[in-house]
């Protein structure tokens, strides 16, 4: 039987998970999963966290910031794992707290929670490494990555998701409709709304340099949120040096919570507290200093477990 | 401003062809090295301005002797490796290094004492120096282009003004084609990629973990530019590029990992220089349409795609088809500059996570289409 808040006591303090744990808590989590709509609907108060790819000190840093889970409601809009050199220890606690608490942390799908991806980007290496050349748990997550949800409204007004918009979909119905659990695809909706950017130079919407995807104008924007009835659209996706970009007048945020992104960029990150009156005040953080003792290193090589200092 | 037979009219626009070179590369700020430099300096000119060759320029002839590009880099990698304990790698040394010129052989005799970079230029003969007048209109140069060549110096009075590549005059053919494409060029567009030959299935093709002396290897022995990366069931994971060979220059210890070290290195500095990552993968299926390939080599700035198709007809996980719910089927305006109303794309025109590779669209295949 699974003891997930031993699980959790052992993750706080930087230890992995066995292979075996990994699998039942990646087993239950679909379970839980599956039941969970495409599209979730939350209340505010509601603290929204952008990409954290593998930084698990920072990851820290953002719950010593904006308050421990569950007493804090958060949001994250995906991208776990990939470049950073903890994307295990990473998406491992995020896991076992959504498991712990379905309630009080939600997780939206980024491009990265993606198999393809991760081969190219880091997690499938760092899990090979941390795992003594066994795939299994590289597997187990891929698999559970399929199950995340896709996009939330907050208070039925502000929109959530990784990315951005598709035009494939001019109401969040549309997006209710699919069927998610699958690998995500080159094209299509799912892979929109997963992969596309915000463009303030365009009307309507462009090819993506990234390869999938669109961009997408100011326009695009209004149109979406008047159809759908909405005040604001947040998403991640794309680094911002400052840690969040406001755009379009308001209408759409980018939050970015990786800081100091791969160890070498120098940008700050933010998290955004939605207070209950759907008041949105971003709270930028710079690196741990955990996180600047990796600076210079390679990788670690996988050690049993690591302590704080 | 002269009447196109094919656009009757008063005021007709030029047809694309007819544009001289020199349009293409007006404001152009040429960027040159000295051929006396060292091979890291032209490296670096490389990576620091995001280009993939540069003319070497003899400061006491005054002349130009050659373009450096990343091919010579990768034929001087292998000939400095060349004796590797490995008996395959020496072989394909052997095979590259044969391949190449009486410079080369020299290179190796002098026993590579000088590290200069006119030493290098025009040794793996990819890229020959190639340069047209600023009046050459595209016509020829897409000619040019379309036998493999990649980019064309335009010259005037010994100078050279600008460096008109493959990927600029698609651009330009794009931005422009709304407005003088032709009947015959708008069907060849329109049409899928099976039929236009470009399923060939003969791709070069390497494993994640091959070394990657034996990917250059394989890059100068076939004189192509890229090398599909298909894992054990052969499904693609993964494109190298001659382009990822400019990080060998500044992280010498990736020269001795796999491929796939090297690729992840490559779009570990892109996803950071430009805070956004690619895809994996950029591929299309063979129903696709030409036009839908062309858009993604655009898009993307790469030089090919892959043509990949699924292993089998495989069963979606669930129930409900990815396919659109049940709406009618709607044109959204996707502006590509000129393309004016383009629909969506097809999900089925993307290549899967699954497919093995079958084909490749380079920008010399889409060139040559254009011409024929």
């Amino acid at each position: 039987m699974l003891d997930v808040d031993n699980c959790l006591e052992r993750l706080y303090s930087g230890k992995i998970l066995t292979e075996a744990e990994v699998g039942q808590v990646c087993y239950s989590l679909r379970l839980l999963l599956a039941d969970e709509a495409n599209v979730v609907a939350i209340d505010a108060p509601v603290t929204v966290i952008g990409d954290v790819h593998g930084q698990f000190f920072d990851l820290l840093e953002i719950f010593s910031i904006g308050g421990p889970c569950p007493d804090t409601n958060y949001l994250f809009l995906g991208d776990y794992v990939d470049r950073g050199h903890h994307s295990v220890e990473t998406i491992s606690l995020l896991a076992c707290l959504k498991l712990r608490y379905p309630r009080r942390i939600h997780l939206l799908r980024g491009n990265h929670e993606s198999r393809n991806i991760t081969k190219t980007y880091g997690f499938y290496a760092e899990c090979m490494q941390k795992y003594q050349g066994s795939a299994a748990v590289w597997r187990e997550f891929t698999d559970l990555f399929d199950y995340l949800t896709l996009a939330v409204t907050i208070d039925d007004s502000i929109f959530c998701v990784h990315g951005g918009l598709s035009p494939s979909i001019q109401h969040v119905d549309q997006l209710r409709v699919l069927d998610r659990f699958e690998e995500i695809p080159h094209e299509g909706a799912l892979a929109d709304i997963l992969w596309s950017d915000p463009d303030a130079e365009i009307k309507t919407f462009g090819r993506s340099q990234r390869g999938a995807g669109y961009t997408f104008g100011g326009d695009i924007v209004d149109r979406f949120l008047q159809i759908n009835g909405l005040s604001h659209i947040l998403r991640a996706h794309q680094l911002c040096m400052e840690g969040y970009l406001v755009q379009f007048n308001d209408r759409l945020s980018t939050v970015w919570s990786a800081p100091n992104y791969c160890y070498r960029c120098g940008n700050v990150a933010s998290l955004l507290n939605v207070d209950p009156y759907l008041k949105r005040d971003f709270i930028t953080f710079d690196a741990a200093p955990e996180s600047i003792a990796i600076v210079r290193q390679p990788p670690a090589p996988a050690p049993e477990a690591m302590y704080f200092l | 401003m002269s009447l196109d037979s094919s656009h009757p009219g008063l005021g007709a626009a030029t047809h694309w062809l007819d544009t001289p070179a020199k349009n293409l590369v007006e404001s152009q700020k040429v960027i040159q090295v000295n051929s006396t430099s060292t091979i890291e300096h032209a490296c670096d000119v490389l990576i620091k301005h995001n280009i993939q060759s540069v003319p070497l320029y003899d400061p006491q002839t005054k002349t130009y002797v050659g373009m450096f590009d990343l091919h010579d880099l990768a034929t001087y990698i292998l000939l400095k490796r060349g004796d590797q304990d490995d008996s395959a790698l020496q072989l394909q040394a052997a095979a590259a290094r044969s391949s190449n010129s009486g410079l080369a052989r020299d290179a190796i005799m002098m026993g590579k004492r000088s590290d200069s970079v006119s030493l290098l230029s025009d040794m793996s003969h990819m890229n020959p120096f190639y340069s047209v007048l600023p009046e050459t209109t595209l016509a020829q140069v897409v000619a040019v282009f379309a036998r493999g060549t990649h980019r064309v110096a335009v010259m005037e009075d010994d100078t050279v003004c600008g460096i008109l590549s493959q990927t600029r005059v698609i651009r330009y053919f794009f931005e422009h084609c709304s407005e003088t494409l032709s009947a015959k060029e708008s069907r060849l567009l329109d049409t899928p990629l099976r039929q236009l030959g470009l399923v060939t299935n003969d791709v070069v093709k390497v494993k994640p973990q091959s070394p990657v002396l034996q990917a250059l290897a394989l890059l100068e022995r076939w004189r192509i530019s890229s090398l599909a990366i298909v894992d054990e069931e052969d499904r693609i994971v993964g494109n190298l590029s001659v382009a990822d060979v400019k990080y060998l220059a500044k992280e010498r210890k990736l020269a001795s990992g796999t491929c796939m070290e090297l690729v992840q290195a490559a779009r570990f500095v892109q996803g950071m220089r430009d805070g956004r990552d690619r895809a994996a993968v950029f591929s299309v299926r063979p129903e696709a349409t030409l036009r839908y390939a062309l858009t993604k080599l655009i898009a993307t700035g790469a030089h090919r795609v892959w043509v990949t198709e699924p292993r089998h007809t495989e069963e979606r996980r669930g129930s409900v088809a990815v396919d659109m719910p049940p709406m009618p089927a709607r044109r959204a305006s996707v502006s590509s500059t000129s393309m004016q109303t383009v629909p969506i794309a097809p999900s089925h025109y993307a290549g899967s996570f699954n497919d093995m590779v079958c084909g490749v669209v380079s920008l010399t295949d889409v060139l040559r289409l254009l011409v024929d």
